[in-house]
């Protein structure tokens, strides 16, 4: 028999020791090795839709809820694909409109150009909300609608979603909310509207469980079931299905009806990043914060650019929505603001920029180049995303009537340099004196496109840097009234 | 009774160098208060002539002396012609004794039931209060079917007459002119089975057959019991058996009665070449030639039969037992053992047992076998609800084929798993299928036993490993500690079954492992590493590997892993002599397994290898057991409490106590134990990359260390308690005897459940409406439409996935529901990889057609489900495995799927887009997965017979190395004898 020498008493020992230390090491390795993750899981920042720019992309779809205004007077609705890609690609539209009438258009949008299509009569007043798929990747979209009072844009999503959130509304004087819910799938939804209204949410009963069939659209106005109420918001879920949700935000500003279309972001999130805009000591800005969850959060609200003041930090508590003013800049200029959740939970966010007598805005000062002014007008936005370092700008006009702001904010510690360019007729062109713009660091700066352009409308622009950076359009009337600040779509 | 009216009876008692007890039959015989009674003793051919001692007895008894011996039957035969006027003839064994009632019993009886034999009770001749005999059944095999337990303690619970299929041939009355109208006995039936054939014959003529417990025989059974010489016993049981089959039945019945009986001797035949009786074998198809043969006259006899039928087969069979003798006849002998040593007075041999107490041969305590019995009946009554419900469509729990489609299934392949490839199955095919013949096709009954049977097999491998090291009271606590571990009844609950074969097979395979490293106690000589005993071990094990692989594939990486766990354990030990040994024969195993495998390890070759079919898809790491959950075993919904580090703390005892060999095996145990915590943690986090999800199979060997460390601890308490000074051991040992106590708490709390936590309900009971119909709105309503698309967290998906993503994987059924094509892993999604690519489009953003994508893997619905079984409010509540939210958004974003009301937390997408008709996607070809098959299988065959003749081999050896050790001539000379005869004595309790 093979001999087994004993283990030494002080080798026993030591064997014995790291055993258990190698025991008690797991215990802690357990404890603070992060897990992998996965990512795509529910969301930590917001969803935003983006351009997929994948050459393995084969269908992608954009889903324009609206509501569009189809055949009524003095206003037109029209849809605005842009692709940034050099190779063309063949876009199919589908309008479904309230009162149940649904019609298709095909369109080829050549590379590196821009299309807007009219969205033909109905012969009828009505609303309507559209799908545009594209075979392929490359395409954003955005849906646009002309009224008396200016034009307002809004990119459409690639989300559907069972749950949305819309900023606040108003049914006071001539204001209204319309609520469109759309329905772009194969599978029957079924949806309740409720208003979150000083604290509390209504549900209307003629808003509850109301059946949107595959393909269809469902338009309801909340001032015929909540009149006068000088702030709500409006908050759908379905009990089954899933839907794209949008609204027609209707302001009365001293008599004057203002418009802003919203696509509602799909889902809650910890963090939310607006796209520069035009800011001025009279110009409002609002954000408005839901807070989902039961339990209080604490978010704080950063305003980065010209004048900026900083970031606050704001308590909202469990079930509410408000709205947070944010301070007045020190001087007029450009401005992106991100909230972040402080603790775990998530929240709904939007901004409303708004004014009800024109604002001077003070032209050219340090690198910027703004309008002198900006008409009356309010608009309403969404997230655009984390920043990222191309970008598409579009839905804006440059012509006798009309102008855009572009607005950079640069959050690296380095300076960045942003190519500009248009797309236009299967090219990207620089646009005339405007050298690639160079923003410092921790700073903002605008750009009025009316200075560098001729006159053209439904203007893409792209603007590219070597590091993420944030971008947006306002949009504005000239010698009109106004606004609009739709959400840039990141491209990626 | 007048004595004119009494009929004359003939008694016949047939001798054949009787014993002793010959003088006190005859004397029973003679002392018959029956008056009409005329003796014949028949002296078939003794060595000695008996006529002196029956004319020792009485002058009036007559004797014929035959030539030869034919057997009972004939003898009794040869007196039918010589005898006339006879009213009943009693037929006699040389070894009974007679009540002096008896015979008039028996008469009085015959007259009163009209019957044409009648038959005593049969009692113990010592011990008359124990009824041997009461009348016999017979199954439709001719087999014997006992109607009294052996030695049944005689409580009047017989004290009825009884109508039977036979009376035993020991003493029996029959009328006259019925035996002459049969042609008495059958004169090609030497002895066993005569009496059986007589009865059937007469039961055909219309005649009755009765038991009447009014008269009492003793019975010594000298043949029975051995007591003469009868070598040829069962084999004449078969050749007898088989020819009252071939004989007596007619038409219908002969036909289906004799293919049966081809049937099962074919299996029998098998079985006895697969443990190496060939004898046996042979015996078995010698039955049939027997038979068969053209001197046998079967023809005859049938036509004489038929001369005298007066009842049909029908009306005999409805006389006959329901369930059949033959199967019980191989289990008897173990079970009656195991009965005699439960009532065995073991005094007699106690002094012999206190001597011979060298390692491995301990007498079992009573209280030993008691606790291992009753924890094993305690975790049966656990499982009591699962004896009569079907399983859920839940993990592994899916229907199995057919046994004639998984033997085809084996043979020629299969499109398997939902692929469209043809590949190859694994052996586990083959064995299912002829296990299932079996069980007669009752596939459902099989899973269930077998889910039961792998766990006793993982016991007594454990019990089989623990051996060497200690006493029988280590053996039961290292057992104990294996049933009661939580990663069984966890596997069990989710439907892991290549878990739990893992779990059964590990306790086999680290005995070979830790055998081949050549330490003790396991060897007593080493052997260098390329020597013929290292090649018997590779090849040993190597079986092992692929038996075992074949249900569970990850276990041809466990091994070498814990190989090298147990290698590592040396090097702790600062063993300068590096145990390659171990490693070397691991490595050659494995590699052996593959190539014994063959078929189905080519097609890892065809398509590419998905590891996560091997190791199990990845689940998402933020749901993955943690490393203090692995601690527990906690894989499932066992194992979260507090109790549960119980036997984890055990076993750590022997590291603090243990001394010598198990201070060395423990550390060496608990090096692999950890090697294979920290290999399956770093695989559920996703750092190992694709695959490794299966964390309950590479937990495995981490559990049977465990309990391997319990048994090691109570040796430990047992050997080297007693030499240490009182100190901290002591209290070390308090400790380590209570939290291994409180250890098993919870399992034994999870009996109390009745079926392990297995849900009630599963994917087949909510959806089975898809096996139903197809897509509503597809053009095509085909079976080809019905491809369903399982996808999500594979810890949720009922069938062998693919991976995509850790956390998300996808399977595909062929029809509708998953079944067992969907149970044997496949080493490639061969045809199916692009789903995951279309997958990917989609989570991407870059299409919003994916039914157009599926639709040309004809996919008609996704289902996604989002918990291991169906959560139902209110009835039913299990672990939530959740898909990826971006999966879902990409899902709902579909312009072609739509998605149809469900409940139960599993979402249903039915694809709108027209399927596409299918093609198949390469594969191998039919007729060389056949010849792969039939080379693999003749293969295996031939490693069958290698590796048990090396076993032989192997035992004889170890035989000889214990009759080395021992030094008192007596026991040497006893273990001689047990080496020589093998068959343990009568009343001893020895564990060899």
């Amino acid at each position: 028999m093979s001999e087994l020498k004993e283990v030494s008493p002080a080798r026993r020992r030591t064997i014995t020791i790291s055993f258990i230390v190698l025991m008690v090491g797991a215990g802690f390795l357990n404890g603070v090795v992060k897990r992998h993750d996965l990512g795509g899981s529910s969301g930590v920042t917001a969803a935003t839709s983006s351009i997929t720019m994948s050459s393995q992309a084969i269908s992608t779809a954009w889903y324009c809820p609206g509501p569009l205004a189809l055949d009524h007077r003095g206003e037109g609705s029209s849809v605005e694909i842009t692709n940034v890609a050099r190779t063309r690609v063949n876009a199919q539209i589908h309008v479904a409109t309230n009162i149940g009438a649904t019609f298709d258009i095909s369109s080829v949008v050549a590379g590196l150009t821009t299309k807007v299509m009219e969205i033909p009569r109905t012969h009828t007043p009505t609303y309507g909300a559209l799908t545009v798929v594209i075979n392929g990747g490359g395409a954003g979209v955005n849906e646009r609608l002309v009224t008396p009072n200016g034009t307002t844009v809004s990119p459409c999503s690639t989300h559907t979603t069972t749950h949305a959130d819309l900023g606040a509304g108003s049914t006071t004087g001539l204001s209204n909310v319309a609520v469109s819910l759309y329905n772009p799938g194969a599978t029957p939804a079924v949806a309740n509207l409720g208003f979150l209204s000083g604290g509390s949410l209504s549900s209307p009963a003629a808003f509850s469980s109301v059946p949107i069939e595959p393909g269809q659209d469902v338009v309801l106005f909340a001032g015929h079931a909540l009149p006068q109420r000088a702030q709500l918001s409006p908050v759908v879920t379905t009990v089954s299905g899933q839907i794209v949700v949008g609204d027609l935000n209707l302001r009365d500003l001293d008599n004057s009806l203002h418009s802003s279309l919203t696509v509602a972001s799909p889902i809650a999130a910890r963090a939310w990043s607006f796209a520069p805009v035009v800011v001025a000591r009279a110009l409002h800005q609002l954000f408005y914060i839901l807070n989902p969850n039961p339990a209080n959060e604490r978010v704080s609200l950063a305003l980065l650019g010209d004048g900026a003041n900083g970031a606050t930090t704001i308590s909202v508590p469990g079930e509410t929505a408000g709205l947070y003013e944010a301070p007045s800049p020190l001087r007029a200029g450009i401005e992106a603001a991100t909230i972040t959740v402080l603790g775990t939970g998530t929240i709904i966010s939007e901004r409303e920029v708004s004014t009800t007598h024109r604002v001077a805005l003070g032209g050219v000062e340090r690198g910027s180049r703004l309008p002198a002014t900006l008409p009356r007008g309010f608009a309403i936005t969404g997230a655009s995303g984390v920043p990222v370092t191309r970008w598409l700008l579009a839905g804006g006009d440059v012509t006798s009537t009309a102008s855009e702001i572009l607005g950079f904010e640069n959050p690296n510690s380095v300076a960045i340099h942003v190519t500009i360019t248009e797309l236009v007729n299967g090219r990207a062109l620089a646009l005339r004196g405007l050298a690639p713009v160079t923003v410092a660091p921790h700073t903002s700066i605008g750009l009025d496109l009316g200075a560098y352009l001729a006159s053209s409308s439904s203007i893409a622009i792209e603007v590219i840097a070597s590091r993420p950076f944030y971008a947006g359009i306002t949009s504005y009337g000239r010698g009109t009234s106004g606004i609009s600040a739709p959400a840039p779509l990141p491209i990626g | 009774m007048p004595e004119e009216q009494i009929p004359p009876v003939v008694a016949v008692v047939v001798a054949h160098d009787p014993g002793p007890w010959f003088e006190e039959c005859v004397e029973s015989v003679l002392a018959q208060d029956y008056t009409n009674l005329v003796i014949l003793v028949v002296d078939a051919a003794s060595t000695e002539p008996i006529a002196p001692r029956v004319a020792a007895i009485s002058p009036q008894i007559y004797l014929q002396r035959l030539d030869r011996n034919a057997g009972f039957g004939p003898s009794v035969n040869s007196v039918l012609g010589l005898v006339e006027g006879a009213g009943y003839y009693l037929a006699c064994h040389d070894d009974v004794v007679l009540a002096p009632d008896a015979v008039r019993r028996m008469v009085e009886e015959a007259f009163r039931s009209n019957a044409g034999i009648v038959g005593p009770k049969l009692v113990d001749v010592n011990e008359p209060e124990l009824i041997l005999q009461f009348g016999l059944g017979v199954d439709r095999f001719g087999a014997p079917v006992r109607r009294v337990e052996h030695r049944e303690f005689d409580q009047a619970q017989h004290d009825e007459v009884r109508e039977v299929f036979a009376i035993p041939g020991a003493a029996t009355l029959v009328r006259a002119d019925l035996l002459l109208s049969l042609g008495g006995f059958d004169p090609e039936i030497s002895m066993f089975g005569e009496d059986v054939d007589l009865c059937w014959r007469a039961h055909i003529a219309g005649a009755r057959v009765v038991a009447t417990p009014f008269a009492i025989v003793g019975h010594r059974e000298a043949a029975a019991s051995r007591q003469r010489e009868l070598p040829e016993a069962r084999a004449l049981q078969w050749r007898h058996e088989l020819r009252a089959v071939v004989k007596n039945y007619e038409g219908t019945h002969r036909i289906l009665r004799v293919g049966e009986l081809m049937l099962l001797s074919m299996i029998e035949a098998l079985y006895f070449v697969i443990i190496g009786h060939r004898r046996r074998s042979r015996e078995v198809i010698d039955a049939w030639r027997w038979n068969f043969a053209p001197q046998q006259g079967l023809r005859d006899y049938r036509s004489a039969l038929a001369e005298v039928r007066r009842e049909s087969d029908h009306a005999v069979a409805e006389l006959m037992s329901s369930r059949t003798s033959r199967l019980w006849r191989y289990l008897q002998p173990g079970v009656e053992q195991l009965s005699r040593r439960w009532s065995t007075n073991r005094d007699v041999f106690s002094n012999w047992q206190d001597d011979h107490r060298g390692r491995g041969n301990e007498v079992r305590p009573r209280w030993v076998t008691n606790a291992m019995w009753i924890s094993a009946i305690l975790l049966i009554i656990g499982g009591r609800s699962l004896i009569s419900a079907h399983l859920p469509l839940i993990g592994q729990y899916l229907p199995l084929p057919t046994t004639t489609s998984l033997l085809s299934q084996y043979i020629g392949g299969s499109t398997h798993a939902g692929t469209q490839a043809l590949s190859p199955v694994t052996p586990a095919a083959l064995l299912l299928g002829l296990v299932g013949i079996v069980f007669v096709g009752a596939m459902g009954v099989l899973v269930k036993v077998s889910l039961f049977i792998a766990i006793a097999c993982g016991g007594l491998g454990l019990v089989r490993l623990v051996r060497p090291f200690g006493p029988p009271t280590a053996r039961c606590a290292a057992v104990i500690a294996y049933l009661y571990l939580p990663l069984a009844w966890n596997d069990l609950a989710s439907g892991d079954l290549s878990a739990l074969v893992a779990y059964a097979a590990t306790p086999y395979l680290l005995a070979r492992l830790m055998r081949a490293g050549a330490r003790p106690p396991f060897v007593l000589h080493s052997y260098p590493i390329r020597s013929k005993e290292t090649y018997g071990e590779i090849l040993s094990l190597g079986i092992l590997i692929g038996l075992t692989a074949s249900f569970a594939p990850a276990i041809v990486i466990l091994t070498p892993l814990m190989a090298v766990g147990l290698t590592l354990g040396a090097v702790v030990l600062s063993r300068r002599e590096i145990e390659l040994r171990t490693l070397f024969v691991a490595c050659g195993a494995t590699l052996l397994a593959l190539v014994a495998l063959a078929p189905w390890t080519l097609s890892l070759f065809t398509h590419g290898v998905n590891l996560g079919a091997l190791t199990g898809s990845a689940t998402d790491p933020q749901s993955a057991a943690q490393l203090g959950q692995l601690f527990r075993l906690q894989v499932g919904p066992y194992g979260s409490g507090p109790l549960s580090w119980g036997l984890l703390l055990g076993a750590g005892y022997v590291l603090i106590t243990g001394r010598s060999v198990r201070f060395a095996w423990g550390v060496r145990l608990w090096t692999m134990g950890l090697v294979a915590v920290c290999l399956t943690w770093l695989g559920a986090q996703g750092w190992l990359g694709l695959g490794w999800g299966n964390s309950g199979l590479f937990i495995a060997p981490f559990a049977v260390a465990i309990a391997l460390l319990i048994g090691l601890g109570v040796t430990t308490v047992l050997e080297d308690l007693r030499r240490s000074t009182f100190g901290l051991r002591q209290l070390a040992t308090v400790i380590f005897i209570g939290v291994s106590l409180v250890g098993t708490f919870p399992i034994l709390a999870a009996t109390l459940n009745g079926r392990y936590d297995i849900p009630a309900t599963g994917y087949d009971t909510l959806l089975s409406w898809i096996n139903r119909t197809g897509p509503t709105k597809s053009s095509v309503s085909s079976p080809a439409s019905r491809r369903v698309l399982w996808i999500g967290n594979p810890s949720a998906l009922p069938l062998v996935s693919w991976e995509i993503s850790p956390g998300l994987a996808y399977g595909v059924a062929t029809n509708g529901l998953p079944d067992g094509t969907n149970l044997f892993p496949t080493p490639s999604a061969a045809g199916l990889a692009h789903i995951a690519t279309a997958i990917g489009l989609a989570e991407s953003g870059s299409t919003v057609h994916l039914g157009e994508l599926l639709a040309k893997d004809q996919i008609g619905y996704l289902i996604l489900p989002t918990s291991v079984a169906p959560n139902l409010l209110g009835s039913q509540s299990t672990a939530a495995a959740p898909a990826p939210q971006l999966l879902l958004n990409a899902l709902t974003n579909q312009d072609d799927l739509h998605q149809l009301p469900s409940e139960g937390g599993a979402l249903i997408f039915e694809n709108t887009a027209a399927p596409v008709a299918g093609t198949t996607h390469g594969g191998l070809g039919r007729p060389f997965i056949i010849a792969l098959s039939i080379i693999e299988l003749f293969g295996w065959l031939r490693l069958g017979r290698i590796g048990l003749r090396e076993r032989r081999i192997r035992q004889t050896k170890r035989r000889h190395d214990r009759q080395e050790r021992a030094t008192d001539e007596h026991e040497t000379g006893f273990a001689h004898a047990l080496a020589e005869d093998g068959n343990a004595v009568e009343g001893v309790e020895v564990i060899v």
